[in-house]
């Protein structure tokens, strides 16, 4: 049987070096390779190679890419024609990656109009067939909405829906749930899984997360500075990885630490019946309405303690997160800092809590002010409590940085670091004041595996040797494995259950904890 | 650090002018508002560089002159601009609500003005004089500073680092002077650079309705406005000031651009 994508020695070059370098491999019609491998390991290079669309910058450099037998050729007319019905591409960003100024229904049709000879009608039909089809309930009037009336998810799905219209013998999906939370990452794969699967389409998964390969891969090819690695069965080959670079991937998947005991005290930080409201857009001259985001939330964090606040996108975690830390206003119920109420506190009242409370943010793309130095930027904590001079400022911020492995790196400015390394700078800005309480508010959510593997192990080190406590808010339970003392899990505002991070994980009591446990990535061949 | 074409062109341009203002100072070839009408658009020459205008006077000795008005009202003009118009920016933008939207409709009011016709409102009533001018243009040219400056502000607010400043218990005045302020200066310098442009032109339409800079002082406005019913047969008259407008122009936009990628860490580093 012919392959329905064979690459032969792919090298492609970015100015003299090369990021792909003599890169081959075959799928077998309606099979799904998986290319594994960091940020910088070449895999999203390969893949817009086969469809002929490398970013400026990037050039083939030898080596064929053969679809169906008959080789591609970038640029050719050929190729243009394959693109849609041939070979389907579903991009990372699903914020981006749709026109916002057409109507999703014209937007869909694009490729129809286009590639077949449908009417109008028949083309709508097939366009509402297709979205109902990935779940999208009232099709005929949501053909009529602009991209920003849908969430994140839900654009990922309308993209699906698009490219699997053509019906394309490929699909190549590049990162595609990387940014979204872990309940709808699992939605939208096995949405794409399944029409794959239907329609007999050859899937080439483009992911640094192994976990996705566990579930949704037949063979996998392991990617390290552009070069295969390993390559074979899916499942074999992660739970038995004959490379090093292959185990050490394996290895960065979230592994359960060891229970602690957390001597019993006085809380540090107490919310009770905690509520906080937005408004939501209003008019002009008109009270808008309001939108609850806390609903009475009530959480007492113990000096030491690591607690994991979990829950899809809309729970109210980040909410809750930031009104701990009085940076969100808080609109009923009290917030306890070592027992004393800060609810109401403002102005110089309210820099002692400020001082002893720190957060990490989820982006470390826009968390660092891109005009300061990394080493001002960690020292910069310092100006407030007063009394310490400039040199003396910089002289501990250079310490915790070379803490933080990240010596010898103060002068730079954030842009000049890679995403693990302004994480960390961002975690010794929270640190470099010693605060007793810190919240990550998804602190590692945006990074590689293994480089959220180091992050999660510098986090916990320093919260060892420094004892803060932590509030860890993320939508990944197996991110919360490898830390949590304890586990919360908050759905539409609420707590939904509490407790020992074993017992929720190892017997869930609520219907939605059970659901993000099934989402959860975790190491192949784990309990689930 | 490369070298940056921009930089050295807009420096060498701007210089030049800088010099022939600073020479105009302590001297000039003659006296540049001294008449003598027997020598009335006289060709250029060795007594006379380019010539002399309708009223005798030395043109080379005017345009000298007339680069230091113009350069002083152009320049005092944006600072003025651009204080005012950062203030209510920086204010509107960062404090939001009700100071938000009294500003903004102030503002909005005064951009739906041409910006020569609101100067010229506020000539009549202050009278012509230099003062009055930059006072006039610097009035009217603030509401699109404070445009920009509101628009930079609001996204740049919403930024992590914001909070993260907020976070670490800065106050919101500081966070708006160091975490905020600094990343307006792109845009503003690129707008700085360019209404320093439409200054000199519209000094010049001021001079023109006889509310500029009062005669006999020079300014290049006035003498390109004065040389235009002899354009025929002194051509030497309009295109000597448009020369130096031009060159002004084309060095404060180069300059603007190279400090403006001088400032921005991004490339610097």
């Amino acid at each position: 049987m012919t392959p329905v994508l064979e690459v032969d020695g792919l090298s492609i070059a970015a100015g003299g070096r090369r990021v792909v370098d003599g890169l081959s491999f075959r799928i077998a019609p309606g099979e799904a390779l998986a290319l594994v491998g960091e940020s910088g390991s070449g895999k999203s290079a390969t893949a817009r190679a086969v469809i002929g669309l490398l970013p400026p910058g990037l050039a083939p450099d030898g080596g064929t890419i053969r679809f169906e037998g008959a080789p591609l050729k970038a640029g050719s007319a050929a190729l243009r024609k394959l693109r849609g019905p041939g070979i389907g591409m579903v991009f990372q960003e699903p914020m981006t990656s749709l026109n916002p100024a057409h109507r999703i229904g014209a937007q869909m049709e694009e490729g129809l109009a286009l590639h077949t000879r449908l009417n109008r009608a028949e083309r709508r039909e097939a366009c509402i067939a297709m979205l109902e089809r990935v779940g999208i309930t009232d099709a005929p009037r949501r053909l009529e909405a602009y991209p920003h009336e849908f969430s994140g998810g839900m654009r990922q799905r309308i993209m699906l829906a698009s490219v699997m219209l053509l019906r394309p013998r490929l699909l190549i999906a590049d990162e595609p749930t990387t940014a979204l939370d872990s309940l709808t990452q699992a939605e939208v794969m096995d949405l794409m899984a399944g029409l794959a699967r239907e329609q007999g389409t050859a899937l080439l998964l483009i992911t640094h997360d192994l976990g996705l390969v566990a579930r949704y891969a037949d063979r996998a090819l392991v990617m390290q500075h552009g070069r295969a690695v390993e390559e074979g069965p899916a499942a074999p080959l992660l739970d038995n990885p004959r490379e090093a670079y292959t185990r050490a991937l394996v290895d960065a998947l979230p592994r359960r630490g060891p229970a602690r005991k957390v001597p019993p005290a006085p809380p540090l930080i107490e919310a009770r019946g905690l509520s906080v409201t937005y408004p939501k857009r209003g008019a002009l001259f008109r009270r808008a309405e309001m939108f609850q985001a806390v609903e009475g939330v009530s959480l007492a964090i113990h000096p030491g303690e690591v607690v994991a606040l979990v829950g899809g996108s809309g729970s109210g975690k980040t909410t809750l997160g930031r009104a701990m830390l009085r940076l969100v206003p808080v609109s009923g119920g009290q917030l306890l800092f070592r027992g004393t109420d800060v609810t109401a506190r403002s102005g110089p009242a309210l820099l002692d809590f400020r001082l002893a409370c720190q957060i990490v943010f989820q982006d470390p793309y826009s968390s660092l002010d891109p005009r300061m130095r990394v080493r001002d930027i960690v020292a910069e904590p310092l100006r407030l409590p007063g009394g310490m001079a400039l040199q003396e400022r910089h002289r501990r911020a250079e310490a915790l940085l070379e803490e933080v492995g990240l010596g010898g790196l103060g002068t730079r400015f954030p842009h000049a670091l890679s995403g693990g390394q302004r994480q960390r700078v961002a975690i010794a800005r929270a640190l470099v004041r010693d605060p007793a309480f810190v919240v990550a508010d998804e602190a590692v959510s945006a990074l590689d595996a293994t480089v959220r593997k180091q992050v999660l192990a510098l986090l916990r080190e320093q919260q060892q040797r420094r004892g803060f406590a932590c509030l860890f808010v993320t939508h990944d339970l197996g991110v919360v494995e490898e830390i949590a003392d304890r586990i919360v899990v908050m759905q539409h505002g609420r707590i939904v259950e509490e407790g020992p991070r074993d017992a929720v994980l190892d017997a869930p009591r609520h219907d939605y904890t059970r659901a993000l446990l099934a989402a959860a990535l975790r190491r192949p061949g784990a309990a689930a | 650090m490369r070298l940056r074409p921009n930089l050295l062109i807009g420096g060498t341009l701007l210089g030049f002018v800088f010099i022939v203002a600073a020479t105009a100072l302590v001297w000039t070839p003659y006296d540049p508002v001294r008449t003598n009408l027997r020598r009335r658009l006289v060709p250029p020459s060795s007594d006379y560089w380019l010539g002399t205008d309708e009223f005798g006077r030395d043109v080379a000795s005017r345009l000298m002159e007339g680069a230091v008005t113009s350069l002083t009202v152009a320049a005092s003009t944006v600072c003025v601009a651009l204080v005012l118009g950062m203030a209510i920016g920086l204010a509107g933008g960062f404090l939001r609500g009700w100071t938000d939207r009294i500003l903004g409709a102030v503002n909005d009011t005064l951009l739906a003005f041409p910006g020569i016709l609101l100067a010229l409102g506020l000539l009549a009533v202050l009278g012509p004089s230099r003062w009055g001018i930059v006072l006039a243009l610097g009035l009217a040219y603030a509401p699109s500073v404070a445009r920009v400056v509101r628009g930079t502000v609001l996204s740049i607010r919403e930024r992590e680092f914001v909070e993260a400043s907020r976070a670490l218990g800065n106050s919101e005045f500081y966070t708006l002077l160091r975490h905020v302020l600094p990343h307006t200066a792109a845009p503003v310098i690129v707008l700085a650079t360019s209404l320093f442009g439409w200054i000199i032109l519209s000094e010049s339409a001021l001079s023109f309705l006889g509310l500029g800079v009062p005669p006999p002082a020079a300014t290049w406005g006035n003498m390109l406005a004065s040389a235009r019913p002899f354009m025929q047969d002194a051509p030497l008259l309009s295109i000597a000031p448009g020369v130096m407008i031009a060159t002004c122009l084309l060095g404060v936009n180069l300059l603007g651009d190279a400090l403006r990628d001088l400032l921005d860490p991004r490339d610097g580093a």
